[in-house]
């Protein structure tokens, strides 16, 4: 019963996920996260969002680490979103999988307060959540990856 | 009292049926909002500087910009 409100409350956006909150089966198998005993970082980007673009390299070093990183781009223009992503591999600093959210399902789900929103997230839990612009990002998750935090 | 009473229970019903109006923006659906167009200037800097000095002229009164003027546009 208690699953049950809560994927309904989930649905209906009345509470976004935070730290602690279980990440539903089928949405992980949605963005890969497949291993529980991993550490993965999920990122909300868009393409028309300045501080997302700033952080894209950020996370690329993450995933040079050897972190699993997904990206979920939620531009509802999917051709300027893939043009988007294109452009961020070529220049070098995208080296992570993509996964289009034209729809909002997913971020729907997720309902951050903001974005770009990262989700650290493991065991399918959220354990830590940033949202907007952070200084050294890519330390702290990598802090987060290795166990320190 | 009573006349009171009941114009502020029709005002906060009528506040209240408003309500349902009002629709959130998700974050992520701020992209038209993100445009260029968007801006100020129309995402044309150089039209922006000239509706800047317009504008500072007609509120030369006002001390915008440390520009006086007559609000002709002119200066």
């Amino acid at each position: 019963m208690r699953r049950l409100v809560a994927t309904l409350l989930l649905v209906t956006g009345l509470w976004a996920y935070g730290p602690g909150d279980a990440v539903p089966e089928t949405m992980q198998k949605r963005l890969g996260l497949t291993d529980p005993a991993k550490t993965y970082v999920v990122d909300f980007f868009a393409s028309w969002c300045h501080t997302c673009r700033r952080e894209i390299p950020e996370l690329d070093r993450v995933a040079r680490e050897g972190v699993e990183v997904i990206g979920v781009d939620v531009d509802r223009d999917v051709e300027a979103g893939r043009a988007f992503v294109a452009k961020m591999r070529k220049k070098g600093v995208l080296d992570f999988p993509v996964v289009e959210d034209p729809r909002g399902e997913i971020v729907g789900l997720f309902d951050p307060p903001g974005i770009p929103a990262v989700y650290v997230i493991r065991d399918g839990r959220v354990v830590k959540r940033f949202v907007g612009a952070h200084e050294e990002l890519a330390q702290t998750l990598l802090s987060y990856a290795r166990g320190e935090k | 009292m009573r006349r009171m009473a009941i114009a502020a229970t029709g005002v906060l019903l009528l506040f209240a049926g408003c309500s349902g109006m009002v629709r959130e923006v998700k974050p992520w659906q701020k992209d038209v909002l993100a445009s260029e167009t968007m801006k100020k200037d129309g995402g044309n800097p150089l039209f922006y500087g000239f509706r800047k000095h317009i504008y500072y002229s007609k509120e030369g009164s006002k001390g915008g910009g440390g520009v006086a003027g007559g609000g002709c546009g002119c200066n």
